[in-house]
């Protein structure tokens, strides 16, 4: 019963830090330079007239006072209308709704990449530490933190597609086509969740509970597994926190690869100066952060006695 | 002073610290050393192999791909000591007046501060380029806007943390006024901090605003910028793909060296990091 | 190796400990022996190389300290046996009730899972037996039963304390270190632990009691051992230490504790 009420309360917390996100999403286009009608006259290759102005703003609501449209923005928003593009006037949020699922696709499997290589390389190096095996690790670690992303991905490019020619070059048409873009994605945080888990590793390690169990002379791998349960619940966050920032991420590694994705959608609406698509990107983001945020602080509370307890106090 | 002996005695850091500088000169100075103009086209010379007349070879318009890379710093290392150097300016101003002032102004400023924060950075440097119109100031200038809440905030709690400490106390009491005690305390012992985090952010802002270059967002062509360089060699990569190795090289090298010096400065500066004997 | 005594349960031969890094020596040629079901008392402050000396009986010193010497714990070299040898020692030859009680459960589990746990993989049991046996093992240090279904931050300290020590008499340990088991605790609490342990030594248990509460000690232990900066300065019979003390420092810790010691037997003669 505890535990719902600190999920209910957490859950409704959300509500304002939603409504800044909307708000803030609102806020920078407005402030962006340029009029937006002119925008929308010159995509539409006419001429922008004054008369053609005053009625393309009327058209787009810039007449009204800022909250009123701000408001007007926000029911539309709830209803899943975020307007249409300049580019060809097709609805913003479809576009969105088509381009979500590959670069959750790709984040997730970046993820998964992520995991199955961050944490046997940080089990190795907090139990084998100062070993060869860690010493190597970490420096491989260390060169991948600064690895810029879109080099990391041409070479992979270049070895596998064009010279050994084994995966696809771009594209989603076949699920090889996940291969590259995803450890191209992963590549830099694995060292940062290498390092996290590793320093929570070495943590539990020094637990008293620790102690105890080898006292008790439980065996190695039962030991292990307190210790990495124990671990996990602290770097349990961070993991989680990871999966936005690697969605906000996937624009270099979507556009490098030609991935049908968010970012890339974002990156060409960019160029085509077509202000609806940048909004609604701002926005999901927000939304994404804040409801991952949400979701992994009230996981990390379900998965811990003691912060199912406090919830009940 | 401990802290700098424990640097010197430190190998990584000081071959970073070297390299750095070493780097830091060939761009200022790229004008002197630069064998050829790193625009000057030379069709007849294109995609040209490494040799005693262009030491890295040639682009795919013939220019020289070493003086190009020399130009490059100036543009990739020095926009992003720009970033940096103006984020933490604009921190410390605001991240002090926080921490001084408290009230009304701090917690106007925290909440704008957690606001910036609930957005991933990358997306809020892409959206605010997005807004702006791609070019290199309007990348500088998102870096800017994205990262200011984190030195404000890191800023403002060193700020409260001396605040409060007693010969900060003692001065107001001695009757020094606010802007003496900021420059004589404050900002000294607030400095160790404000390196690290410096060092290392400024790896980072070589990575995106390369990345930003490459994707045609940032500096524009024909411009030598190492991420724009890239994405040129990248046309060329099926027949040509060794022209993809030395703007890379140069952005991993410096990025690395950043992240190490930083790494190193961080252990020096902090006590706790530092080996007990020594 | 020497032929045993039949009833020698541990014995510690020319035992130093060094620090690898510094070559600092954190204990000096300590020698001692133990026979089955006879109660060690180890005192001196803090500092003085206790806790090492115990960690190193049941095998358990950091990798930072080096131990030569021999330590026998019923024939198996704890210093130097291969590790899995000295694993099975550890549970069943010595276990152990630490200091910290509130730490010394993981806090992700509850009491019952961990005391299955230990049940199973320690006297091979299947999982009905072992809740038996932890439901059993509670009940013997009057614990209620739905201590089994709690938390380790549910409890208190000295709840956990007799958790520890359920575990060792559920494993029949032969011998028992126990490491400032008081400390931590209140006076009621205290009490309660020590009563405890002066029942499992009535069981036939040995016990090594380390700490720097001679009250405790003078309660418990028939021999007592003085360390001083890792040197043993004095070892003998508990009558013999606190009635006639020959050390400059024995005297100097009886003095200093005399005036709490009688104010714990005020108590403990209460109670009991």
């Amino acid at each position: 019963m505890g535990m719902l009420t600190y999920v209910l309360s957490r859950l409704a917390g959300l509500i304002p830090v939603l409504l800044a996100v909307s708000f803030v999403s609102f806020l920078l286009i407005q402030l962006s330079p340029g009029d937006p009608a002119e925008v929308v006259i010159r995509v539409n290759a006419l001429t922008p007239t004054p008369e053609l102005l005053a009625e393309t703003r009327t058209q787009l609501g810039l007449d009204k006072p800022f909250l009123a449209r701000y408001l007007h923005w926000l029911t539309h928003a709830l209803q899943g209308d975020l307007g249409t593009r300049h580019i060809d006037g097709k609805p913003v949020a479809e576009e969105m709704a088509r381009a979500l699922p590959p670069t959750l696709l790709l984040a997730g499997t970046a993820a998964v990449v992520i995991l199955l290589c961050s944490i046997p390389a940080a089990l190795i190096s907090a139990f084998f530490e100062g070993s060869l095996p860690d010493v190597v690790l970490r420096t491989l670690l260390f060169v991948s933190t600064s690895f810029p992303t879109f080099w990391a991905g041409l070479l992979l490019l270049w070895l596998f597609s064009v010279h050994w020619d084994l995966l696809p070059l771009s594209g989603l048409e076949e699920p090889r086509s996940l291969i590259l873009p995803s450890i191209t994605l992963a590549l830099p945080y694995i060292s940062t969740y290498t390092r996290l888990l590793r320093g929570s590793l070495l943590e539990a390690k020094q637990q008293n509970f620790v102690l105890y169990e080898k006292t008790c002379g439980l065996r190695v791998t039962t030991i292990l597994r307190h210790i990495f349960r124990n671990s996990l619940q602290t770097s349990l966050t961070g993991l989680g926190m990871s999966l936005p920032r690697l969605i906000a991420g996937t624009f270099v590694v979507e556009c490098l690869f030609a991935w049908p994705g968010l970012g890339r959608l974002c990156v060409s609406a960019i160029f085509n100066r077509d202000l609806p698509v940048i909004q609604a990107y701002i926005l999901l983001m927000g939304i994404l952060f804040a409801l991952f945020k949400a979701f992994m602080e009230i996981c990390a509370a379900l998965a811990d006695p003691r912060m199912r307890d406090r919830g009940k106090k | 002073m401990s802290a700098w002996k424990a640097l010197r005695q430190d190998k990584i850091a000081l071959v970073c610290m070297v390299f750095l500088l070493v780097v830091l000169a060939g761009g200022i100075f790229a004008p002197l050393i630069s064998p050829y103009d790193p625009l000057a086209i030379d069709t007849k010379n294109k995609l040209a192999t490494c040799s005693g007349a262009h030491w890295l070879g040639t682009d795919h318009l013939g220019r020289d791909i070493f003086s190009r890379l020399l130009y490059g710093i100036r543009m990739t290392l020095g926009f992003s000591v720009l970033t940096t150097g103006v984020t933490i300016s604009l921190g410390t101003v605001l991240g002090v007046l926080a921490g001084f002032l408290r009230g009304r102004v701090e917690k106007l400023l925290m909440r704008l501060c957690d606001i910036m924060i609930s957005f991933p950075g990358e997306v809020l440097i892409l959206s605010l380029v997005g807004l702006l119109g791609p070019s290199i100031q309007n990348v500088i200038l998102a870096c800017i806007l994205a990262k200011w809440p984190w030195y404000t905030r890191m800023i403002r709690t060193i700020t409260q943390k001396y605040a409060g400490a007693g010969y900060i106390v003692y001065a107001h009491v001695v009757g020094y006024g606010t802007p003496s005690i900021l420059l004589r305390h404050v900002i000294p012992n607030a400095a160790g901090e404000i390196i690290v985090l410096a060092t290392v952010d400024t790896g980072a802002v070589i990575l995106l605003i390369s990345a930003l270059s490459f994707l045609g967002l940032g500096v524009q062509p024909p411009a030598p910028e190492w991420g724009a360089m890239l994405a040129e060699a990248r046309n060329v990569m099926v027949l040509h793909p060794w022209q993809m190795l030395p703007p890379g090289i140069a952005i991993l090298s410096v990025a690395a060296a950043c992240n190490l010096l930083g790494d190193s400065l961080r252990d020096a500066l902090d006590p706790r990091h530092r080996p007990a004997a020594g | 190796m020497d032929a045993h005594r039949t009833d020698e349960l541990l014995r510690l031969e020319h035992v130093v400990i060094t620090d690898r890094d510094s070559g600092n020596v954190l204990a000096d040629d300590v020698s001692l022996s133990l026979r089955q079901g006879q109660c060690l008392g180890i005192v001196g402050e803090s500092g003085s190389g206790k806790t090492l000396l115990c960690r190193a009986i049941m095998g358990l010193l950091p990798a930072s300290l080096r131990a030569d010497g021999h330590i026998f714990l019923e024939g198996t070299d704890m210093l130097h046996a291969p590790a899995p040898l000295v694993r099975r020692v550890r549970g069943l030859g010595i276990s152990a009730i630490l200091q910290q009680a509130m730490t010394a459960f993981d806090p992700l589990y509850t009491i019952g899972a961990q005391l299955r746990e230990i049940f199973r993989e320690k006297l091979s049991l299947t999982p009905g037996q072992a809740d038996m046996e932890a439901a059993a093992a509670l009940r013997g240090v009057n614990l209620p039963e739905s201590v089994l279904q709690s938390y380790p931050h549910q409890l208190s300290g000295g709840m956990l304390q007799r958790c520890m020590i359920a575990v060792s008499l559920a494993l029949r340990s032969r011998l028992v270190i126990a490491d400032e088991p008081t400390t931590a605790l209140d006076a009621h609490n205290q009490y309660a632990v020590l009563e405890r342990l002066a029942r499992m030594r009535r069981h036939g248990t040995a016990l090594i009691l380390v700490s720097h509460d001679l009250g405790a000690v003078q309660m418990l232990a028939d021999r007592v051992m003085v360390l001083c900066k890792g040197i043993c300065v004095e070892e003998g019979s508990a009558a013999d230490i606190f009635h006639a003390p020959r050390h400059d420092y024995t005297r100097h810790l009886v003095r200093t504790r005399l005036a709490l010691t009688r104010a714990f037997e005020r108590l403990v003669g209460r109670q009991a």
